[in-house]
């Protein structure tokens, strides 16, 4: 710090003063996040990509697979609000009220996943791991868009930790992701369920976090 | 009570006002808001920081904050506790820097880096050129100690946090605070 006193500071801020253009507010950057989720899913409908289970799959009466993606719908309401409340003062109730929801919502997903093993098909073969990675990167490319929006607006607020931030980002993204994969994926093997659509929003915070607080730092960076 | 309430509130009000205002880029309505929250600041810094040299770093560095997260306040929310945010985070960053500083250091010493012990007849004769004085006797007056006591007059950390009446984590704490000043304003100089 310099040698200056807090009183010199403040004439030097003064001078530096510019017009700035208040943040929005958390609900519409949320709501913004969601509308492009759903644009993707919509055009990955249209061109035929993504197709929903029929009403009548037995699916939609199995506790642990509705329990599977409604863990997954909170993972990603929580961690994209606790993403974005951890970059602005003063949010913090929101930030741990959304970790909290994102928390609770990993255990449903992952504790509707072990139910379901209890129906038994434990077997774990190759195609089987080439179907999880492909639902894991679907997941990925449906919910990317909005981790990142949500990304960009932790940038343009008041970024503390990155880590935390694009940690927290992409697990709300991928999750929204994976919740449309889980309504979308004709598989019905508890294990792949698991691994492929809850597990898919952890598996990607822990591979992409690193690369993308990098490049949070630098445009933040660039921002100063 | 009420009274008391009625002057926070209004308080509240002023701030908000001038804040919304400064986000709008009025000078003179930033540079009051400035002023009357640099008391609360101190205080604020001071309950909760016993380090009395760094609490005005702090001060400074929340000051800073302020300024580049003024865009995230937003008019219809409370301003006291995006206020309290961000003199909270001045405070844990400052604690890590220190943290993170001290570790450093620690570890040179592990390394066996020898200290300075001679002590020349006259410390400052050949170790001070003008412009280096100059420098000196412009940074505040613990980060000057600091400095002579370790690197002029070639004092241990300990011997000199003996001398300084301060403990020897804060010595350092001071001294690399000096080191940073003077580069800073050596460098100033020789542009």
């Amino acid at each position: 710090m310099s040698p200056s006193s807090s009183e010199d500071r403040i004439r030097e801020l003064v001078r530096d003063l510019r017009p700035v253009r208040a943040i929005p507010p958390l609900r519409a950057v949320a709501a913004a996040a969601l509308a492009v989720f759903l644009l993707i899913v919509a055009a990955g409908w249209l061109l035929g990509g993504l197709q929903p289970r029929p009403r009548t799959d037995p699916a939609w009466s199995s506790p642990s697979y509705l329990a599977a993606l409604f863990g997954l719908g909170l993972v990603a309401f929580g961690a994209i609000s606790a993403a974005l409340a951890s970059a602005v003062p003063g949010r913090e109730p929101t930030l741990r009220l959304g970790m909290r929801l994102a928390a609770f919502g990993v255990v449903t997903a992952i504790a509707g996943g072990i139910a379901g093993l209890a129906r038994g098909d434990l077997g774990f073969g190759g195609a089987d791991l080439a179907a999880c990675v492909t639902c894991m990167s679907h997941a990925l490319q449906l919910g990317l868009a909005s981790s990142l929006l949500a990304c960009g607006f932790i940038v343009y607020a008041a970024m503390r930790r990155p880590s935390f931030g694009a940690a927290l980002a992409l697990t709300g993204g991928v999750a929204l992701g994976a919740a449309a994969v889980h309504t979308t994926c004709p598989s019905d093997s508890a294990l792949h369920q698991l691994i492929a659509h809850s597990l898919a929003p952890l598996v990607a915070a822990a591979l992409l976090t690193p690369p993308l607080a990098a490049l949070l730092r630098r445009l933040r960076r660039r921002e100063l | 009570m009420d009274g008391r309430r009625d002057v926070l509130d209004e308080r509240e009000q002023s701030w908000r006002g001038w804040m919304v205002a400064a986000q709008s880029g009025d000078g003179e309505a930033y540079q009051r808001l400035l002023l009357e929250l640099l008391p609360f600041a101190r205080r604020l810094v001071a309950s909760r920081v016993s380090d009395a040299a760094a609490r005005e770093d702090i001060v400074q560095n929340a000051l800073v904050s302020i300024h580049r997260a003024r865009h995230t306040y937003r008019a219809e929310r409370p301003f006291t506790p995006w206020l309290h945010a961000v003199l909270r985070n001045a405070i844990s960053d400052w604690g890590r820097s220190r943290v993170r500083l001290s570790r450093r250091e620690v570890s040179l010493e592990i390394d066996g880096i020898p200290e300075p012990a001679v002590e020349p007849a006259d410390p400052f004769a050949d170790a001070i050129s003008p412009e280096l004085e100059q420098a000196l006797a412009s940074i505040p007056k613990a980060q000057r100690e600091a400095v002579e006591l370790i690197h002029l007059e070639g004092l241990s950390v300990t011997e000199a946090a003996v001398r300084a009446g301060v403990s020897s984590g804060a010595l350092k704490v001071r001294a690399h605070r000096g080191y940073r000043a003077l580069r800073a304003l050596l460098r100033g100089r020789g542009e």
